[in-house]
């Protein structure tokens, strides 16, 4: 067994050096893809690994929205956009890129065949995209929308000679998988990895990597493993329990940022009895207490967000007083973080009239958010010591999505992603009124509904002046906030870590992707 | 001979359609794969499309229809999650499980075989006594755990192996293989191990109780009379014997390997069946969990006829029966 063992040493000695001389960057990562098609589902894995072949109109950071595609744009009037283009782009078969791909990549991206999750929901308010000439792009939208930036840049761009005819399968293969991005397909093995290779015909920077291995690891364990072991230099969506052991491991670097994504508690607003809010004899409430705002700022007051950050999440997350977190678009620093205050609590609880509080069942999904029914067991704790008797069902996603879409439950737990970087977008999915005609509150599983937030949602979409559009947002959190439309818990850290040698800097959301690896100097 | 045959595949096809209603039927009460696939922000007109897209929103029994008119068709549907064929899906994946699971079986036996000859042999030796002992602890420590315990070790600490994937792999037949690469071995060894980890111990028990079994028996002793050599008496005559019950049981251990390699393949993150089946049943992916049963059902039916053929190779009597 030694010399077998020692020969296998050796060899993977002579293979890993080989491969840094080669300069591969393996990366680890966690969000399913679906299909290498850009445009088939608007997923978190899926948008990752387009970014290494696609490119969108404008680049967005979490903050703020930069050139890409686009030179530059200009609002002509209300529900008219000017984007002038950059010239020297071509895609990766040698094809310059032109207004046409443009045209071609909005028309598709409504509708493409097998979509689940698809753009519609980013398209919504674009009436028509036309090419003025070459290298200008006209976009007429149906109503004023100022907040169209976000929209447009979520489509990537894909190229009309090769995709015209491209089903996703033609994706898959490679056929169609021609982009302007800096890394070009090389092949796919769908669930399992994606590889790509150094376009050398970029139009920016010279990308870093000769070649890129993406592999698929679901689970946040065999990521730490696989890290530890040398498979691959970097991983993502490290787990909470495992970033302080590699924090002390020498020849790893861990880096930990800012992330949009809240977790958040949306109590249900459902009218009448319901099954899962008992008095304490066991009988269903007639009414829903949780209708009462005292009842839910005395459950938001109840928790102790502090101890939660630090035992349960080990410090990996912000505490949130707001959908959004700190230096965003729409971030209401007037709204301060919710102290943690049992005795207010349970007063507020009596003025109710729930002096002795009321059976509680809590749903919330084992498989689908990182630590979140560890952190719901501290919050059912939290709430039982205000006389609020939680129990906590903890359900796999398959089941809970459908109870949660359906506001089957009392209390269910969303973690939303913020994926355009400004509140907004919140606004328009998990808090105001559902009205699936205007494709609003898709993802309002309390079904809150507060005709000030609605009101704020259509101002802010109708405001061209960004202060005034600042100011209408961060108002709709101070409304939310005060009426307590959601209780939100932290905002989750986008967590990487690293071989020694390599900088992971983030560059949207918790999107995962090798033009954000560097070697350090 | 052909009315044996006639039976075994009308069985089969019964078998096949039970199950199908089984995974409709089950799958339907677990939860609708819509409200796990569908977009967060699509409104409700546009998850009315996707619905219909997927056929989600006929009736249940008009859903069955259509799946039983595609199967005539040879055609098993489109997964839900992958928008690719469930069967193409499947079989671009069996090749990395089949690796996995012959790999293993090849472990059990190269390992299993010899030892328990030799512990049947020399039952009272204290080598036997330490094997018998560790196959206990071989048998009774969960696989999921022991392969946890196998990174941390070889992996972590000691950095010989990977943890992880299938390594460097090499075409070959029209297939990707990681067994042709030094890295792609080195990618196996660990998995395949921790799955051979029980049949090793199963085999090496068996072995022993049928050696035990033929060693007293006339013609061993006839044979040694004949003046043949222990090492031929042992080879030839007596592990030949002992080998029916082992064939057997390997080959029903190597269709439920393939089958359900689910937890190695999950904690070695091996791009094999076992994991594809474990991320369709999670997002309720229909199309690619009935495929798959199907195909389960397929190779243990061929592999029921492989050990009956075996049978016949390596046992007399089932010849002579046959003939009359």
């Amino acid at each position: 067994m030694k010399p077998l063992v020692r020969s296998l040493l050796t060899s993977a000695l002579i293979l890993a050096t080989g491969s840094a001389a080669a300069q591969t960057l393996r990366i680890g990562y966690a969000d399913p893809v679906s299909s290498l098609d850009p445009q088939l589902n608007n997923y978190a894995g899926d948008r990752s690994v387009a970014l290494h072949a696609f490119e969108s109109l404008v680049s967005r950071r979490d903050n703020k929205t930069l050139p890409g595609l686009a030179k530059s744009w200009k609002v002509i009037d209300d529900t008219t956009w000017e984007f002038a283009l950059r010239d020297d782009v071509k895609w990766q078969d040698g094809t310059p890129l032109t207004a046409d791909d443009f045209v071609f990549s909005f028309e598709r991206a409504r509708n493409v065949p097998g979509s689940v999750a698809s753009y519609a929901g980013s398209t919504r308010t674009v009436e028509s995209v036309k090419a003025k000439d070459d290298h200008t792009l006209i976009i007429k939208t149906r109503t004023p929308n100022a907040n169209l930036l976000p929209d447009v840049d979520s489509i990537y761009i894909v190229s009309r000679h090769a995709g015209a005819d491209a089903s996703s399968a033609d994706y898959n293969s490679g056929k169609a998988m021609i982009g302007v991005g800096p890394y070009r397909f090389v092949s796919y093995v769908p669930g399992d990895r994606t590889i790509f290779e150094r376009n050398d015909s970029y139009w920016g920077a010279k990308p870093t990597w000769d070649k890129v291995d993406y592999r698929f690891i679901a689970n946040a364990a065999n990521r730490t493993a696989a890290l530890l072991a040398g498979d691959v230099d970097v991983i993502d969506k490290v787990s909470p329990t495992d970033v302080e052991r590699l924090r002390n491991t020498p020849g790893v670097n861990v880096y930990a940022y800012q992330g949009l994504r809240a977790l958040i508690i949306q109590p249900s607003f459902r009218e009448g009895p319901n099954e899962f809010i008992r008095d304490n004899a066991g009988q269903p409430l007639p009414e829903n207490p949780l209708r009462d705002v005292r009842v839910r700022k005395a459950l938001s007051l109840a928790i102790n967000r502090q101890a939660i950050d630090e035992r349960i999440m080990q410090g990996t997350v912000t505490e949130a007083n707001q959908w959004m977190p700190a230096n965003t678009f729409g971030y209401n620093p007037d709204v301060k973080n919710i102290a943690y205050d049992p005795k207010q609590a349970k007063e507020l609880l009596a003025q109710a009239g729930f002096p002795d509080g009321f059976q509680l069942t809590v749903h919330v999904p084992g498989d689908r958010y990182p630590q979140a029914p560890e952190a719901m067991q501290a919050v059912a704790q939290f709430w039982s010591r205000i006389g609020v008797k939680v129990q906590l069902e903890v359900l796999p996603w398959a089941v809970y999505a459908g109870k949660a879409n359906k506001n089957e439950l009392a209390v269910s737990v969303i973690a939303w992603g913020n994926g355009t970087g400004e509140a907004a977008y919140a606004l328009t999915n998990i808090l105001t009124t559902v009205d699936s005609s205007k494709g609003q509150g898709a993802s309002n599983w309390g079904r809150y509904s507060n005709p000030l937030v609605d009101k704020a949602l259509v101002d802010s979409t109708a405001e061209f002046d960004e202060a005034r559009r600042r100011k209408i947002l961060q108002d709709s959190v101070k409304v939310v906030s005060d009426d307590v439309g959601i209780i939100p818990l932290f905002h989750y850290q986008n967590i990487w870590a690293a071989r020694k040698g390599l900088k992971v800097e983030p560059l949207v959301s918790d999107r995962t992707a090798a033009t954000m690896v560097t070697e350090l100097p | 001979m052909i009315g044996w045959a006639l039976r075994r595949m009308t069985q089969s096809l019964l078998v096949i359609v039970l199950m199908t209603l089984v995974v409709f039927i089950g799958l339907n009460a677990i939860g609708n794969p819509m409200d796990i696939l569908v977009g967060e922000d699509l409104n409700q007109a546009e998850r009315l499309q996707a619905i219909a897209h997927l056929g989600l929103d006929k009736p249940l029994w008009e859903q069955y229809l259509i799946f039983l008119k595609g199967v005539a068709h040879a055609n098993l549907g489109q997964s839900f999650v992958y928008h690719e064929d469930a069967m193409r899906l499947i079989l671009q994946r069996l090749p990395a499980t089949f690796e996995l699971a012959f790999c293993a079986l090849f472990l059990a036996v190269v390992i299993g075989v010899p030892l328990g000859m030799f512990a049947g042999a020399y039952p009272d030796h204290p080598l036997s006594r330490l094997m018998m002992a560790a196959s206990i602890v071989g048998f009774s420590l969960p696989a999921f755990w022991v392969a946890l315990m196998m990174i941390m070790l070889f992996s972590i600490k000691l950095g010989w192996l990977p943890a992880s994937g299938r390594g460097e792999t090499r075409e070959w037949l029209g297939v990707q293989w990681s067994w042709l690469t030094l890295d792609g071995l080195q990618h196996l060894l660990l998995p395949a191990l921790n799955l051979a980890l029980f049949k090793i111990s199963l085999v090496l028990r068996l072995t022993r109780a049928g050696v035990r079994e033929v060693l007293p028996q006339e013609f061993v002793k006839f044979a040694r009379a004949k003046g043949l050599s222990p090492m031929r008496v042992m080879c030839m005559h007596v592990m030949r014997n002992t080998m029916i019950p082992l064939v057997t049981v390997l080959a029903m251990e190597l269709g439920s390997t393939i089958a359900y390699a689910v937890v190695t393949e999950s904690i070695f993150s091996w791009p094999g069946a076992g994991k594809l089946i474990l991320d369709s049943i999670n997002t309720l992916d229909r199309p690619v969990v009935v495929a798959y049963l199907m195909v389960v059902v397929v190779i243990f039916v061929v592999l029921n006829l492989i050990v009956d053929g075996l049978y016949y190779l390596l046992d007399p009597r089932v010849r002579i029966e046959a003939s009359r």
